[in-house]
């Protein structure tokens, strides 16, 4: 995985950690970024996850962590400068491009980086994939979410059964 | 959860619904970000998984529109309606808010009817920590100026 310049202020290289994920994979990552996960922030500080140990991480497999970590990359600079108030409108930018980018995948990924974002608690990612389901159900009439989250047609009992929440919760579709 | 990523695709050619199987907490970031909780409740409609989850909403919403009609006198007893939270477990006691008294004075003779139609509906509402009235203004300058009480 590509390491982006140091930003710790230590000389000399960037410390590594390594992850393991659920099938076993191995990812050495700069410490800057695994540290976005308040969950292995602490790990890390204690001085784990360095040499041939790793950190294991049964609930994420290695695909999705893969890309987790592709958020943390890219995340890490900013985050190390306190969320960049000094960044440049062009930086910014180019963490919204990537960001929008990032999200604009299948929804059972999305699934999963909303499980382990949660699961590290990361919350910057929390919030971008939390963001991304709520855009798919803004403003959008319940047959229109239905159809955008991917349910099945309802059968006639689903679609009485809605008729009637409808009338029932009325207030709330006004 | 499977490494290999399966694309399944529905009648529709939309992928399948993933999102209904979050456990209700992520589910409630979720709608959380949806902005009131009149939104968040319309989901009840979407299938019996989603009935209730906005039901444990941790934080209330409600959003309404204020038109200025007249300059009115503060009203001291500022929300009769709010009461009603405390038929639940977790009492929820609002205290008055600093500012916007007179604006709720109208606010409660605007909506009561309806407000009341919300906390009734669910008496689990209580366990709520925070109730948020977002209040949107149209004065004469047609400028929103939104004015949000915050109960906790």
């Amino acid at each position: 995985m590509a390491a982006p310049e140091s930003g710790d202020g230590n000389n000399g290289a960037a410390r590594m950690v390594t992850l393991i994920s659920s099938d076993n994979t191995r990812f050495e990552v700069e410490a800057a970024a695994a540290s976005l996960s308040q969950t292995l922030q602490l790990t890390i500080l204690d001085g784990g996850g360095g040499g041939g140990d790793g950190i294991p991480l049964p609930n994420v497999d290695s695909a999705t962590l893969s890309k987790v970590l592709e958020y943390c990359i890219k995340h890490a600079p900013a985050a190390a400068n306190g969320g960049a108030p000094n960044a440049t409108a062009v930086d910014r930018a180019e963490l919204e491009r990537f960001d929008n980018e990032f999200v604009n995948i299948d929804q059972s990924v999305l699934y999963s980086l909303i499980m382990a974002a949660h699961n590290l608690e990361i919350e910057g990612l929390q919030s971008l994939v939390a963001k991304k389901v709520a855009d798919m159900i803004k403003g959008k009439s319940p047959m229109e979410i239905r159809r955008t989250l991917g349910f099945p047609d309802p059968t006639p009992e689903e679609q009485a059964e809605m008729n009637a929440h409808m009338l029932e919760y009325g207030w709330a579709y006004e | 959860m499977d490494m290999a990523h399966h694309c399944y695709k529905n009648a529709g050619g939309e992928e399948d619904d993933r999102i209904s199987g979050l456990p209700d907490e992520h589910l409630h970031s979720i709608l959380l970000l949806l902005g009131s909780t009149t939104d968040a409740a319309c989901t009840s409609v979407l299938s019996r998984r989603w009935r209730h989850v906005w039901t444990h909403l941790p934080e209330l919403s409600f959003r309404y529109e204020y038109r200025e009609k007249d300059s009115r006198s503060p009203s001291p007893d500022v929300d009769p309606e709010l009461s009603t939270l405390d038929d639940g477990d977790t009492p929820v006691s609002p205290s008055p808010p600093p500012d916007p008294s007179s604006l709720l004075h109208d606010f409660d003779t605007l909506v009561s009817g309806s407000l009341e139609d919300h906390f009734c509906i669910r008496s689990s509402h209580a366990a709520a920590r925070l109730v948020k009235l977002v209040l949107l203004r149209h004065d004469r300058n047609d400028d929103d100026d939104p004015v949000v009480s915050d109960y906790t």
